[in-house]
């Protein structure tokens, strides 16, 4: 660090402190003592210690940070009239506002002074999901996983985004070494020359060949007639197929990637029906799934009619094989039907059930648009690969199995060149040879001992991705002379640098680092310019990685991320299938997307005219005409139960267990993330109400007991009105009337998975109506939800603080609510609309500070 | 008129298979099984261990907790069930953890005894195993070895920044950790990485110094933290280069399939249950922690149990549902149980492996139907302490926990006399 700038440090750092100090000279604090004395000390003083909170001692330094939370909390309890309590005198109203005023005050100005010593939000490293995303870009190779290579990260304020929730530890950073390795190795070309592209394909007309299309309990279709629909006597030949009956994923060995890359993956198949006596063509569309290695690679339609061909472009690893799954059909198993030599039996089925017959898959690839692979230029450029034995070089340690090494005419200097290539878009930022000296030694002192240019490389890129420039974000400069435009994150420093911003909007909207334009505008200082700034933002959002930022914001925001925890009790909701899982989570994230996208406001987190579904929620939901797995905006019937977040599957199943639901639950949920009022714990020692499954009693029996108790009164009255209304849905999000119950009640008329008469019965009938606390009745779910528009304002302020939190890694402080009041007073004309206030956010100050 | 004919077949169904493939862990014990370093080494007596187990959902007390004090009392409901090591285990009851409250969140000070999870700014602190390992870890190829029972990312192990040591939930990754070994040349290429670690640790440190020059305090705290990470990991990568060039200890028990059913609570915690005792048995590892979370609400299968687990614990008023929650909580006993009789049938030079490990069992929450964090359900088995007794102390005024890991850590032969808000070690509690 120069002297020069060394000396600006201190100058800022001594500002700040002086204006610390007086912060707590010009303090209020006579007055407030007065005030405090006066109205407060009967109960919070040295004699009596209500709640053991005692507020005459309470020292007034408002620098230590604990002290200034806890005035803030005084300060809270008596603006919102809690304190003194109801049942004392009250003091006067000029006094109380003038004591509000003198204490906000200082509570504003300890703040802000605070946020300029420390920074506001501080310096934080990558989360899991982060690092993932930003490997994979940075090294341009798909699907690199690290979720079984680092640990998982810690939350605060719920998300994994806070300096505080993510820490280091020695595995850690033990992590750290393994996952650079991991995406390093994967970057690399897989082998010397280009993998050709070849076909690979299984066919039903080959069957009994190696080619031939085998699935498990799939039906040979070979018949000699079919049903009414397209009878003939001799057979098209397209009904050579092997058909399924259930949703079972099925692996197919033969279609097996050699090397990674990107593949096209087809399937010929159609749709069918089957009943006791024929085979038809289906009236519905099917949809067919590809998973490997355990991910899912996609979903395609099978239009009703004729055979049809449909194809996904993938991204495979070496050695993974295709599973298909006909994910539209409702049954997981079937009972076991008699072999195939002995006389067909009557299927036990007595309904109608789909089917899907396959003719043919094919898998064609590895394509790649250059060789080596973009990943590879990323580390080597356009060095030679050449062949171990030619070069006559030791193998490479670093990626045992590959064929090749990078051969190098000039080796120091292309190093110097590679990493000087590699750390800047790594960290982020422009870097010079002081940057990357240690790095480069690195790999020098390997090169001397004559270990392959491979290995010598890759263990400095390993040095690049453990430092800190990469794994931190707002890191300032570790060594080199500062720069005008140096990260400086730290103390003292009003607003980000342009660097650090285009970091924090890049990671904000995309979970990964900013890209060549974003590091440009960055770089010529534009990027603080408010309407260069807007214009990123709105190229950012329309750019898919803003996807990323759409279900991890939910995930956390929402809960989604546990959405797969508890599995429906197959007996209660055999109905439940991973494509409908899959829909669910799909709806909530369209559903976010389009409200971005339309800038729709807070209003239609809670209601809707239209809902984003596809085929398989559709039918889940009973609204008719929607074909196909894609999801689009439906406009809903004016009368239909759903609309908003809270009639949506994905939310009624992270609200409640694989069995049951619960209205504390789903009241707490809808009280704290969506309506940002969060309720305290319950007391210690008393026991909580959960659903009885006997059927016998009902929740709202139980939970009359428990609205008996005064102390329970205070908190149930405002939790049980929307945790009731939303009884309405079970487990799954789908609709009822009565509750399932294994126990007692009548017998429906449905089958199950396994196409049997389903085991549960319908108990006892829901109640949803209910009332707000302030008297306001409602009959059901249609009613409730327009009650809980006008309190439209509350719902946009909560999703602004998420943002907040999420996109700066600190909550609403102090002195940044007058920041959220003026976004929510910019933004009210729009209805509070999403893409506006994210806008707002990222211009304001709460954004832009370190 | 003709049929197509439908051969559908019957898929083995997930669950049943992966049952069968879950017994393969229970098998019997290897009597033969020496510690890897011990062939041929001077033999010193067998090391004192620890495995200290946290059931997050807990116990219900009225089927826990005995009458009476002291060597008569006579076995509670729950006690019955591991009645046959009665001499091999002390019963504690009205103890706790001074200042922890917030209900089932402080499973993460389970070990660590940190006070007012809740509180903002809480940081955690040095759990029990980690300070055992501080300085004794150093013995063995994995100074400690945290698991879990249960899908989520809760684990019982903290470093001494308070950040979060990651458990395993998956049997075959813990087996392949501990007894999978890499051929000539991948051992050869580990330890190179090794190598090439330790020295990209040492450029890290002083990155990291000077960065710090440079930033505010509270950044300063994070890159200590990160820092002090580093430095750990530096004289870890030094320990592990000479493990991996000592052969792995080989056991005669299969790489586990891993049943990660949500039902199978039973079978999952016996699976990983087998794998602490295997990890002690081979010396791999002498601390153990594990924790067995059902928050997530699984209906564990169980014959009679139909309500699940989470559910259970808050309607115990019903009859009905407080007997289906005996039936899991007793099966639970049963299997710490089945890991007491697996300890005790390891003979070690003075006596069985049990009489050097001690079993800590019991839970964040003393009654979960009121989410209460006092009178915690507390067995400490084995390990070389006079056992057969309750342990009784004031159900209204607890008495502090951590003085029991404070006898723990000095059984362990660490001189010391404190363990977070200790304020001494647990009254009663004598050694053999």
């Amino acid at each position: 660090m120069s002297y020069r700038s060394s000396a600006a440090t201190i100058r800022l750092i001594l500002a700040g402190w002086v204006l610390g100090q007086a912060a707590l000279v010009a303090a209020g604090e006579p007055e407030i003592r007065t005030f405090v004395e006066r109205h407060c000390t009967e109960c919070h003083g040295e004699d009596v210690q209500e709640a053991g909170f005692r507020l005459d001692t309470l020292q007034f330094k408002l620098d230590d940070p604990d002290l200034l939370q806890t005035w803030v909390k005084v300060h809270d309890r008596i603006d919102r009239g809690e304190m003194p309590p109801k049942e004392m005198p009250r003091p006067p109203a000029d006094e109380q506002k003038r004591l509000l005023k003198v204490l906000a005050g200082d509570l504003r100005k300890a703040d802000l002074a605070q946020q300029r010593d420390c920074g506001r939000a501080g310096l934080r490293r990558l989360n899991r999901c982060e690092y993932g995303h930003t490997l994979s870009d940075l090294l341009a190779r798909p699907n690199l996983d690290f979720t079984s290579v680092l640990p998982p990260d810690r939350l605060a304020y719920g998300y994994d985004k806070s300096a505080e929730a993510l820490d280091f530890s020695h595995v850690q950073i033990a992590s750290y070494l393994e996952a650079a390795d991991l995406g390093l190795r994967a970057a690399l070309a897989p082998c010397r020359e280009q993998p050709p592209v070849r076909t690979l394909r299984v066919s039903a007309a080959e069957s009994g060949t190696d080619a031939g299309l085998k699935l498990a309990g799939g039906i040979r279709m070979i018949g000699e007639e079919t049903s009414e629909v397209g009878r003939t006597e001799t057979p098209p030949p397209e009904w050579k197929a092997v058909g399924v009956l259930t949703h079972q994923s099925h692996s197919i060995e033969k279609l097996r990637a050699a090397y990674p890359g990107h593949y096209r993956l087809r399937v010929r198949a159609f749709g069918f029906e089957r009943d006791a006596e024929d085979v038809g063509r289906s009236r519905r569309t099917e949809a067919v799934s590809f998973s490997a290695g355990g991910r899912s690679l996609g979903t395609v339609d099978i239009p009703p009619g004729p055979p049809s061909t449909a194809e996904l472009t993938v991204w495979l690893e070496a050695d993974e094989s295709i599973a298909v799954a006909a994910a539209s059909l409702p049954f997981a198993e079937l009972p076991d039907a008699p072999d195939a030599d002995e006389a067909p039996a009557e299927p036990s089925a007595p309904l109608t059930t789909p089917g899907v017959a396959f003719q043919w898959l094919e898998l064609e690839g590895p394509v790649y648009d250059q060789w080596p692979p973009e990943s590879h230029r990323r580390l080597f450029g356009s060095l030679p690969l050449e062949s171990i034995a030619a070069t006559g070089e030791k193998r490479p340690v670093c990626a045992p199995g590959i064929d090749y090494t990078v051969f190098s005419p000039n080796p120091k200097a292309d190093a110097r060149e590679l990493l000087r290539s590699f750390a800047g878009r790594a960290w982020r930022r422009p870097v010079g040879d002081a940057d990357i000296a240690e790095a480069l030694a690195i790999a020098r002192e390997k090169l001397e001992k004559d270990e392959p240019f491979l290995d010598a490389m890759i263990a400095a890129y390993r040095a690049v991705l453990c430092s800190p420039e990469f794994l931190l974000l707002g890191c300032p400069r570790a060594t080199g002379a500062p720069s005008e435009t140096a990260v400086n994150a730290s103390a003292g420093h009003e607003f980000l640098s342009t660097q650090a911003l285009a970091s924090r909007l890049a990671y904000f909207l995309w979970c990964s680092p900013p890209d060549d334009e974003l590091l440009a505008r960055a770089s010529d200082g534009t990027l603080a310019e408010p309407a260069v700034l807007r214009r990123q933002v709105e190229r950012m959002l329309a750019d898919p990685r803003s996807e990323r930022f759409v279900s991890h914001f939910l995930d956390h925001w929402l809960g989604l991320s546990w959405i797969n925890v508890t599995e429906p009790d197959e007996n209660l909701y055999p109905e439940f299938t991973p494509l409908l899982l899959q829909a669910c989570l799909a709806e909530t994230r369209g559903y976010f997307a389009e409200m971005l996208r339309r800038n729709l406001g807070a209003r239609y987190l809670v209601d809707s005219e239209f809902a984003m579904l596809n085929q398989r929620l559709a039918e889940h939901y009973g609204v008719p005409g929607v074909q196909g797995n894609a999801m689009r905006p439906v406009k809903l019937p004016p009368d239909s139960v759903r609309g908003g977040l809270l009639t949506q599957a994905s939310i009624l199943k992270v609200t409640s267990n694989g069995t049951t639901t619960s209205p504390v639950a789903r009241g707490v949920f809808v009280l704290s993330t969506i309506l940002g009022a969060p309720v305290p714990p319950p007391p210690e020692s008393i026991p909580s109400v959960e659903p009885d499954l006997s059927g016998t009693t009902t929740i709202r029996e139980q939970f009359a007991k428990h609205r008996a108790e005064e102390s329970c009164a205070v908190c149930h009255q405002r939790i049980d009105p929307p945790g009731f209304v939303l009884e309405s849905f079970d487990v799954i999000g789908g609709w009822r009337e009565r509750y399932r119950s294994l126990e007692q009640g009548a017998t429906p008329d449905a089958l199950d998975a396994r196409g049997l008469p389903v085991s549960y019965k319908l108990g006892q009938p829901v109640d949803p109506s209910g009332e707000l606390p302030d008297g306001r009745a409602f009959s059901d779910i249609r009613e409730f939800r327009k009650l809980l528009l006008s309190k439209e304002k509350e719902i946009a302020q909560n999703l602004l603080e998420q943002l907040v939190v999420y996109s700066t890694g600190a909550p609403v402080s102090f002195a940044d609510r007058e920041v959220v009041d003026e976004i929510l007073e910019k933004t009210r004309q729009s209805g509070y609309g999403t893409r506006s206030m994210i806008h707002e956010l990222v211009q304001s100050r709460l954004f832009r500070k370190p | 008129m003709k049929r197509i004919q439908f051969c559908t077949r019957r898929a083995l169904s997930r669950r049943s298979f992966l049952r069968g493939a879950g017994a393969a862990l229970a098998l019997p014990l290897l009597d033969a099984m020496v510690p890897a370093f011990a062939r041929g080494e001077e033999r010193e007596p067998s090391p004192r261990r620890m495995i200290a187990i946290c059931n997050d959902l807990g116990f219900m007390p009225e089927f826990f907790f005995p009458e009476r004090e002291g060597a008569e009392y006579e076995l509670s409901p729950y006690l019955q069930v591991i009645g046959e090591h009665r001499g091999d285990f002390t019963v504690f009851s009205g103890v706790s953890h001074p200042d922890v409250k917030g209900g089932h969140s402080t499973d993460i000070c389970f070990l660590t005894a940190a006070p007012e999870p809740l509180k903002a700014g809480f940081r955690n602190s040095i759990s029990l195993d980690q300070a055992a390992a501080e300085s004794l870890g150093r013995q063995t190829r994995f100074p400690t070895l945290s698991l879990r029972v249960g899908p989520g990312d809760k684990s019982l192990s903290y470093t001494s920044d308070g950040a979060r040591l990651p458990a395993e939930e998956r049997p075959s990754e813990v087996y392949k950790r501990l007894f999978l070994q890499g051929s000539p040349q991948e051992v050869a290429a580990q330890v190179q990485r090794l190598r090439d670690g330790r020295s990209l640790m040492d450029s890290l440190s002083g990155r990291i110094q000077s960065l710090r020059r440079q930033v505010g305090t509270g950044d300063r705290e994070r890159l200590d933290q990160f820092f002090n990470s580093v430095r750990d990991v530096e004289k870890r990568l030094v320990a592990n280069e000479e493990w991996e060039q000592r052969p792995a200890p080989r056991v005669d028990v299969p790489l586990p399939e891993d049943n990660l059913e949500p039902g199978a609570l039973i079978e999952r915690t016996r699976a990983i249950y087998d794998l602490a005792r295997l990890a002690l048995e081979t010396d791999s590892t002498r601390f153990v922690t594990i924790i067995i979370t059902q928050g997530f609400n699984p209906r564990v299968d169980l014959p009679g149990v139909t309500v699940p687990h989470h559910a259970l614990t808050h309607q115990t008023s019903i009859r009905e549902s407080r007997e289906q929650l005996r039936i899991v909580e007793e099966a639970q006993l049963r299997v710490f149980g089945e890991l007491l009789d697996g300890l005790k049938h390891v003979r070690e030079e003075q006596g069985t492996l049990l009489d050097r490990t001690m079993v800590l069992h019991g839970s964040n929450l003393g009654h979960a139907s009121l989410h209460d964090t006092r009178n915690l359900p507390i067995i400490l088995a084995g390990g070389g302490f006079r056992h057969g007794r309750h342990l009784a102390f004031d159900k209204d005024d607890n008495a502090p926990l951590p003085n029991l890991y404070v006898s723990m850590l000095q059984r362990l032969g660490l001189e010391t006399d404190r363990f977070a808000t200790s304020t001494g070690t647990i009254d009663g509690l004598e050694l053999t």
